[in-house]
């Protein structure tokens, strides 16, 4: 399993990035408790035998490595959410692209860290390619928008080191802009306490 | 730090660009390369590749290019890394925790020596053409 949220998004941007898409859209909200993630491709898409391969851990369509025999980047993600009590759901057209939602319940004892997500969105964004990203993060009222496109045009690159260092100063100030009262934070202690 | 606006980042990136043209830069001519699949995501490879761009910036390194990858087909040893640059045979490093990444930019990248302990991979052709 991976260990934050935050691993289980980039998994499956990666997953869209792969699958060829060319304009791929992000979406987090987070509210009262509750992270809801919608990732949209216009990728390859799968056939309903494919989406149940990609839902198998000992499944794999074996084109990107012909001897293996496991897949676990979404089983990670249903085993997370089915451990947790949340919500999965995966749609997918051959030729048009896939659509991956899920939503956790962040307050449930065995919910993953969220880990740190302008780290999660800096990694996101500067996946090499020449694809659009789209990300739209909210928190209670207060939300931010991201297009790669623009961020590559503002930074000139999104590959060396400098470009980098600033769009993690761009991106942790998106993300402490968010209000903090959103979600309650619930420490581990104070639910042993209960 | 309040909300940063896309045209004070590039007014940042301005900033920076000047203060890079008083160093003597000679092209981005290192490469770095973290496999990021999921193999590598679930062994810590988003922690190593911060690891990476937090010690190439506090050594001033800006003759580097850090990209992801997906799987390289070591599952069993990642975070794996790839790093090409002049004057050291390309290489695959493999177990590359955050401690390792440092180490990796200290030893391998400044000192050009080689971190034989995380040695996973060394590409036949370079030892053909020598």
């Amino acid at each position: 399993m991976h260990y934050s949220i935050g691993d289980y998004i980039q998994d499956i941007v990666q997953n869209a990035l792969e699958a060829g898409s060319a304009y791929t859209t992000v979406e987090i909200q987070e509210t009262a408790g509750f992270l809801t993630v919608q990732v949209n491709d216009t990728g390859k898409g799968m056939s309903p035998e494919e989406i149940s391969k990609a839902l198998d851990p000992y499944g794999t369509n074996g084109s990107k490595h012909p001897k293996r025999k496991v897949g676990l980047g979404l089983p990670f993600l249903v085993q997370c959410i089915e451990a947790v009590g949340g919500e999965f759901r995966i749609q997918s057209e051959p030729g048009k692209g896939t659509s991956v939602y899920f939503r956790l319940p962040l307050t449930h004892i065995d919910a993953p860290p969220l880990g740190n997500l302008a780290e999660t969105f800096r990694q996101i964004l500067t996946y090499p390619g020449t694809h659009e990203i789209r990300m739209h993060r909210t928190r209670g009222k207060d939300s931010y928008t991201l297009l790669r496109s623009e961020l590559k045009e503002a930074l000139g690159d999104l590959e060396s080191v400098d470009s980098q260092a600033l769009l993690k100063e761009y991106l942790e100030s998106q993300e402490n802009s968010l209000e903090k009262e959103g979600v309650p934070q619930i420490e581990g202690e104070k639910l042993w306490q209960k | 730090m309040a909300k940063m606006t896309l045209e004070e980042l590039k007014k940042l990136r301005e900033t920076k660009k000047r203060e890079l043209e008083k160093r003597e830069v000679t092209g981005k001519d290192i490469e770095i390369i973290v496999g990021m699949a999921t193999c590598g995501i679930a062994a810590g490879a988003k922690q190593t590749l911060s690891a990476f761009l937090n010690e190439l910036e506090a050594q001033n390194l800006s003759n580097v290019v850090v990209r992801q990858t997906g799987c390289m087909g070591y599952c069993y040893a990642e975070p794996t890394v790839e790093i090409r640059m002049p004057g050291m045979p390309d290489i695959i490093y493999g177990k590359v925790d955050p401690e390792t990444a440092v180490k990796i930019v200290r030893k391998h990248i400044l000192g050009k020596v080689l971190i034989n302990d995380h040695i996973l991979d060394k590409p036949a052709a370079d030892i053909m053409k020598k």
